[in-house]
C-alpha cells in the first residue's frame, strides 16, 4: 500500500531525514519510533505531501505522492499530532466539511454522521465550537474526521496523546480493527506500549536514519537483547 | 516584570534582524517608503490647511475656526483610538492566547498593566504617524519653535496615555459590572459575546451624543459675515460644544501654542496631565476588577446550554457542493465567527461612516449656502471614491493578504486533503472577491446617494470602483499565496511583512490611478482612458488570478506545512 523509498529531506543545511526506505502492506500496522527529532513527522508530512522530499519516492497505492498528489491523498486519512482545527467551527462542521473536501457524495455525509459521532461518543458535544473542546475532544474528532472517508492508508502522529484512558482504548481498538478491515496503518510515537501492543512491524529512526526495522522479536535479536525484552528495553538499548 | 514585559518587546526588534537579515532590511526600506508617502500626503494635507485658516483676517474667527477644525480632528483620531484600543483590550484581556502562565503565576495582578502597555504603545505609533506631519506642518505655517513642539509632541504622548487608560477603565468597570449583575439577575447570562454587544451598544451610544453635540454646531450660520461683531463668536463658544470631552485640552493646547500664547499653553498642558492622571489612576485601582471577569470567561459558552445547542444547529453548515465550494463556505464560516475579525470589520466601517458623516454635513452646508455646487460635487465625489479605495486596501490588507498564512497551524487540514492548491486559491478567492464588491457596491451607492449625484456620474464611480476593487483584491490575494509569512499566523504582524508593504504601496499607487482616471472622466469627459483603464485593469487581474494558482510556488507548500 505504501512504499518509501530512500527518501531524503533537507532543511537549508540541516538533513532531517536521510535514505529512508521502507514498505507497508494492506492489513498492516507499522509503527515508527524514535527519540525527539529523529525525523518520524517529517517522514509523515512527506508521505502526505504537506513537505516535498529532497529526494526519493513515495507511492501510496501506486500514485506518486509528487507527481499525483490528488490521487495519492485521496487514499489517504491524517492524524496529527496537533489537532488544530478552525476554533469557530463545530465538531459536526468538521466532520461535514472533511468529507467535502474527500468528495463524500452529500447524502451519504448526512448518513455517515451519527455513526462517527458513536465512535468516540461524541453526540452530544458535537454542536460546540473547537475553541471550547478539550484536547483529547479535539483529537476524537480529528480521528473520527481522518476514518470518515474509509482511507486505504492511515497515518498517525501520537494518536494516545490527551485521550483518556476509555478514548485510548477505544482509538487502539480502531486502528486494530482498521487493519483487519485491509487498512495500512503508519504509527508515529513515543506511547511505546502501544506500539508494542497494536504493530506488526516496528522502525528505529535515529538521526533521520533507519537503523532497524522488524518484528518486535527480530528488533530485541537486532539489539541483543532476551526473549523478555520490552519495546522500550529496545528502545534504550538503539537510541 | 513590567521591566521583563518591556525589555521583550524591545528585544524584539533586534532579534528580528537576526535571521533573513537582507530580506528584513528591505522590510524596513519598503515600510519607510510607505510611512514617507503616507506622511507627505498627511504634511501636504494640513500646510493647506493651515494656510487657508491663517488666510482669516479676523482673530476672533481664525481662533474659533481653528478650535474647532482641532476638536472634530482630535475627536475623529480619539474615536479610532479608542475603538481600536478596545477591540485589542477586550481579546487581550479576557481572550489573550498565551496567558495561562502569567495568570496562575503570583504576578498575575500586573497582567492587566501589560496589556496597558501594549495598547498604549500600540496606539501611539499610528498616531504618531498622524500627528508629526501635522507637527511639522504647523512649524511650517506658524512657526511654533523647538519649544512649543516638544510641548505639543509629549502632550500628544499623553493624550494617547490618557485614551488609553479611560478605554481600559471603561471596559474592566462595564465588564465587572455586566457579570456582577449576571451574578444576581437570573436571567441575564454572561457570555463574552454578551460583554462584545454591550460595549458596542455602550460605544454606538456615546457616538451617537457626541455626533449630535458637533453636528447642533451650525458653522456656516456661526460665521456668516453679518454676524462678525458678534461678540459670542470666539473660542469659549466653540469651545462650550467639546469642553466635556477628553479632547478638549490638547485641542486648546494646540491653538495656544499655534498663537505664541506660552503661559497659556503650559496652563492648558498642565490640565491636561492632570486629566490624565486621574484617568490612570482610575484604570489602576479598577484594574484588578479585571481577574474575576478573565476567570468566567474561561469557563466556554455552550456548554450544556440546550438553547446555545438549539440555535447552533439550526446554523450548521454542512458544505453541500464541490470540494471549491466547501472551500468557499469554509471561508464564509470562519470569517463570520471570528469576533476579533468581525469587530476589526466593523471598526473599518465605523471609520468609514464617520467620513459619510462629514461628507453629509459638507454635502448638506454646500447644497444650503452655494447654488453653483457641480464643481464642489465633483471633487466631493473623487475624495469619496479615493478613500473608499483606500478603505478597501487597508479591508484586503487585513483579511485577504493574510488569508493564506492564517492558515498554518489548521493547514494540515487542507494540505491532507485531495484538493489542489488551486481549488483552495479559487475557493479563498472567490469568496473575498464577492464580499468586498459587494461592500464596494454599498460604498458606491451610498456615497453617491449622499451627494445626490447624477446617474451617469455615479455609474462612473461604481463601475470603476467595482473593478478597482476586483483589482485590489487580486493583488492582496496573489501576493498572500505567493509569499506566505511562515513565521506567524496573526494577520496584524503578517500585514506588516515586507510583501505587506509593497501590497499597501500597490494599492495605493493603484488607487492614486484609479482616482486621476475618474477624475479625468468626469472633468474632461475622458472616456477612452477610463476604457483603456478598465481593460488593462481586467487583463492585469484575470492573468493573476490564472496565473497565481499555476505558479504557486514550494513557498506556499511550506506554509502548508
Amino acid at each position: 500500500m505504501l512504499k518509501v523509498h530512500n527518501i531524503t529531506k533537507h532543511f537549508d543545511t540541516k538533513i532531517a531525514v536521510d535514505g529512508v526506505s521502507f514498505e507497508i502492506n494492506s492489513g498492516e500496522i507499522f509503527s515508527l519510533i524514535g527519540p525527539n527529532s529523529s525525523g518520524k513527522t517529517t517522514i509523515v508530512k512527506s508521505i502526505l505531501g504537506l513537505l516535498k522530499p529532497t529526494s526519493g519516492t513515495i507511492e501510496i497505492d501506486g500514485h506518486n505522492i509528487v507527481k499525483s498528489p490528488e490521487q495519492a491523498k485521496a487514499l489517504t486519512g491524517y492524524i496529527p499530532d496537533e489537532p488544530t482545527i478552525y476554533p469557530y467551527m463545530t465538531g459536526e462542521e468538521f466532520l461535514y466539511f472533511t468529507q467535502a473536501l474527500y468528495n463524500i457524495p452529500e447524502k451519504t455525509r448526512t448518513k455517515n454522521l451519527p455513526n462517527l459521532l458513536k465512535t468516540f461518543n461524541l453526540g452530544g458535544v458535537e454542536k460546540q465550537y473547537f475553541e471550547e473542546y478539550s484536547r483529547g475532544n479535539k483529537q476524537k474528532f480529528s480521528i473520527t474526521a481522518a476514518m470518515s472517508h474509509n482511507p486505504k492508508l492511515l497515518l498517525i502522529d501520537e494518536p494516545i496523546v490527551g485521550l483518556d484512558p476509555t478514548g485510548a482504548e477505544i482509538a487502539k481498538n480502531l486502528f486494530v480493527e482498521y487493519a483487519k478491515n485491509g487498512g495500512a496503518v503508519l504509527l508515529v510515537t513515543h506511547t511505546l506500549p502501544v506500539a508494542e501492543e497494536i504493530s506488526q512491524r516496528i522502525g528505529f529512526l535515529k538521526n533521520g536514519k533507519l537503523v532497524a526495522v522488524g518484528t518486535l522479536a527480530e528488533l530485541k535479536k537486532q539489539a541483543d537483547l532476551p526473549k523478555t525484552a520490552t519495546l522500550e528495553d529496545v528502545y534504550k538499548k538503539l537510541a | 516584570m513590567i521591566r521583563l514585559f518591556l525589555g521583550f518587546e524591545l528585544g524584539k526588534f533586534a532579534k528580528y534582524y537576526k535571521t533573513k537579515t537582507g530580506a528584513k532590511i528591505l522590510t524596513t526600506l519598503l515600510f519607510a517608503l510607505v510611512f514617507l508617502f503616507v506622511a507627505a500626503g498627511i504634511y501636504s494635507f494640513f500646510v493647506s490647511g493651515f494656510r487657508t485658516i491663517s488666510f482669516e483676517t479676523d482673530a476672533d474667527i481664525r481662533a474659533a475656526i481653528t478650535l474647532f477644525i482641532y476638536e472634530v480632528f482630535l475627536i475623529v483620531l480619539a474615536g479610532i483610538v479608542i475603538v481600536s484600543s478596545l477591540i485589542s483590550g477586550i481579546f487581550n484581556l479576557f481572550r489573550g492566547g498565551y496567558t495561562n502562565w502569567l495568570i496562575s503565576s503570583p504576578s498575575y495582578t500586573l497582567f492587566p498593566r501589560i496589556v496597558f502597555m501594549k495598547s498604549f504603545l500600540a496606539s501611539l505609533f499610528p498616531s504618531l504617524v498622524m500627528f508629526i506631519p501635522a507637527l511639522l506642518a504647523l512649524q511650517k505655517v506658524f512657526k511654533i519653535g523647538i519649544t512649543g513642539g516638544v510641548l505639543l509632541f509629549i502632550a500628544i504622548i499623553i493624550f494617547i496615555l490618557l485614551l488609553n487608560a479611560l478605554t481600559l477603565f471603561t471596559l474592566t468597570v462595564v465588564s465587572f459590572v455586566y457579570y456582577k449583575i449576571a451574578e444576581q439577575v437570573r436571567f441575564v447570562q454572561f457570555s463574552f459575546k454578551g460583554l462584545v454587544v454591550l460595549l458596542l451598544l455602550i460605544t454606538t451610544l456615546i457616538v451617537g451624543v457626541i455626533s449630535f453635540q458637533v453636528k447642533s454646531v451650525d458653522l456656516v450660520q456661526l460665521f456668516r459675515a453679518e454676524n462678525v461683531d458678534d461678540t459670542t463668536i470666539n473660542i469659549t463658544t466653540i469651545g462650550s460644544y467639546f469642553d466635556t470631552l477628553p479632547s478638549h485640552q490638547l485641542a486648546l493646547l494646540i491653538l495656544h501654542v499655534q498663537n505664541k500664547e506660552l503661559t497659556s499653553g503650559v496652563t492648558t498642558f498642565f490640565i491636561l496631565c492632570l486629566i490624565a492622571l486621574v484617568a490612570l489612576i482610575l484604570w489602576r485601582i479598577t484594574s484588578s476588577l479585571y481577574y474575576p471577569v478573565w476567570q468566567k470567561l474561561q469557563e466556554g459558552t455552550g456548554l450544556g446550554n440546550e438553547n446555545t445547542t438549539k440555535t447552533l444547529e439550526a446554523k450548521a453548515y454542512r458544505f453541500t457542493g464541490s470540494s471549491t465550494q466547501a472551500i468557499f463556505k469554509k471561508e464564509m464560516l470562519v470569517s463570520s465567527r471570528n469576533m476579533k475579525g468581525v469587530l476589526w470589520f466593523l471598526f473599518l466601517m465605523f471609520i468609514w461612516l464617520m467620513q459619510i458623516g462629514a461628507n453629509l454635513v459638507l454635502g448638506n452646508n454646500i447644497a444650503k449656502y452655494q447654488p453653483d455646487v457641480n464643481e464642489k460635487l465633483i471633487l466631493l465625489q473623487t475624495f469619496q471614491f479615493i478613500i473608499a479605495l483606500y478603505f478597501t486596501a487597508a479591508f484586503t490588507l487585513r483579511f485577504v493578504f493574510p488569508s493564506f498564512s492564517t492558515e498554518k497551524k489548521s493547514a494540515w487540514i487542507l494540505g491532507s486533503a485531495p484538493i489542489s492548491i488551486k481549488k483552495i486559491f479559487y475557493g479563498k478567492y472567490f469568496f473575498y472577491s464577492v464580499l468586498f464588491v459587494t461592500v464596494g457596491v454599498l460604498m458606491s451607492i451610498i456615497n453617491t446617494s449622499v451627494l445626490g449625484l447624477s446617474i451617469t456620474n455615479a455609474l462612473h464611480s461604481l463601475v470603476l470602483l467595482v473593478v478597482s476593487v476586483l483589482a485590489i483584491v487580486t493583488f492582496g490575494l496573489s501576493l498572500g499565496a505567493l509569499f506566505p509569512n511562515t513565521e506567524t499566523d496573526d494577520p496584524e504582524v503578517i500585514s506588516t511583512s515586507m510583501t505587506g508593504f509593497f501590497f499597501t504601496a500597490l494599492a495605493l499607487f493603484y488607487g492614486a490611478i484609479s482616482t486621476y482616471v475618474l477624475r479625468e472622466m468626469l472633468t474632461g469627459g475622458n472616456s477612452a482612458l477610463e476604457i483603456l483603464f478598465i481593460i488593462s485593469t481586467l487583463i492585469v487581474t484575470g492573468l493573476l488570478a490564472i496565473l497565481t494558482p499555476r505558479y504557486l510556488s514550494s513557498t506556499t507548500k511550506k506554509a502548508l506545512s
